[in-house]
């Protein structure tokens, strides 16, 4: 049976065929995506997705949301077939308002005003801050952005196409939060790479 | 999701009919419902939505149907949900950790939605279950009501 006879509607879409086994995967590849921030990490095909997703923004949701969670998708992500695809495998909640939740799903082309908007967290409770994850077309270990920090011995260089030098600039403006912050993991379709909040990203101004 | 409400399920009719199938197969046995399988063998294909899985749900009562809600206690639940090639979904929750059952309760759903299935499966399969079912609850009760003892005492303190 074809993907394209599936995408009739969100529901219709088959989650993970082994839910545990392919959910320990995509969260071990997250947990080592974060822990050595810019490193690719290579990701399977694992289930189906709704068009306005990602093959891994959506394997990153499946593993990560529960009825628990609260997720946020862009207008750039956001469809119907996204939301019952999301509804029906995690029980999560997608909310409106990009001030509650805990993971924001965005692309290169959502304006990055709402970057803003996304909570940080607190002084006591760091961890209550929103997880960027942007889908991007492509991710290199090529000379891009120059990344720094806890996690990377020396340096680690990082190309993501289609991400501005604004974005850079606003994540240099999160990194000053620090301990509070927003992490972010860059979605291609067969590769994850993390930036999370402790990391110095350098950038040349002609990207 | 909004296409298949608007045409199959959109009328309060075939909501109540789904309801009453899907309640009868999450009664049925495996074995029965493997045996109309083997008997009808539906040569449709389907894709699993969701694997067969098994969790717990809290069962709770009240006393003689009324009064505070209590915990009765967990039972273990497999749920299936399947997507037919021809288009219809079917769901299914089934007591027990049986996943055969589940998948085979889901696909049933998914063809008792079906124009040409539907019918036959309904008039063949699900009448006899129903009727089986209710013989054997009539058989339950009767033994039971012939072992019930009514006491009798002065005061029962209760006004009524």
């Amino acid at each position: 049976m074809s993907l394209d006879h599936q995408n009739a509607a969100g529901i219709s879409l088959p989650g993970f065929t082994n839910p545990i086994f392919d959910a320990t995967e995509v969260f071990r590849k997250v947990l080592a995506a974060m822990s050595r921030p810019g490193e690719m990490q290579s990701i399977k095909k694992l289930c189906a997705f709704p068009d306005s997703l990602n093959s891994s923004s959506a394997a990153i949701l499946l593993a990560l949301a529960d009825m628990e969670t609260e997720v946020w998708l862009a207008p750039e992500m956001d469809s119907p077939q996204a939301r019952d695809f999301l509804k029906f495998h995690t029980g999560c909640r997608v909310i409106e308002t990009p001030e509650d939740c805990m993971f924001a799903i965005v692309n290169t082309q959502t304006d990055l005003a709402i970057f803003n908007k996304l909570p940080i967290g607190t002084s006591e409770y760091p961890d209550r801050s929103a997880t960027l994850v942007m889908a991007v077309e492509n991710i290199e270990s090529e000379p891009g952005v120059t990344l720094k920090g806890p996690g990377i011995k020396v340096s680690h260089d990082l190309r993501i196409a289609d991400v501005t030098t604004d974005f850079w600039r606003w994540f240099e403006q999160n990194t000053q939060l620090f301990p509070c912050g927003i992490d972010v993991i860059f979605a291609s379709e067969d590769h994850i790479a993390a930036v999370p909040r402790s990391i110095k990203a350098e950038f040349s101004l002609c990207m | 999701m909004s296409d298949i409400q608007n045409t199959s399920l959109g009328q309060d009719e075939n909501i109540k009919a789904r309801q009453r199938w899907i309640s009868i197969l999450a009664r049925s046995s495996s074995d029965e419902l493997q045996a109309y399988w083997d008997e009808f063998s539906p040569s449709q294909n389907f894709t699993h939505l969701r694997q067969p899985e098994t969790g717990l749900v809290m069962v709770r009562g009240r006393t003689g149907g009324n009064g505070q809600r209590f915990n009765l206690g967990e039972a273990s639940v497999t749920r299936c949900s399947i997507h037919l090639d021809s288009g219809e979904i079917g769901h299914s929750y089934v007591k027990g950790r049986n996943k055969r059952h589940a998948e085979l309760a889901a696909v049933f759903d998914a063809l008792l939605q079906n124009q040409e299935w539907g019918p036959r499966l309904d008039e063949a399969m699900i009448k006899s279950i129903e009727a089986r079912l209710n013989k054997s609850k009539k058989e339950r009760e009767t033994k039971v009501a012939s072992t019930k003892v009514d006491f009798f005492t002065m005061v029962r303190g209760e006004d009524e």
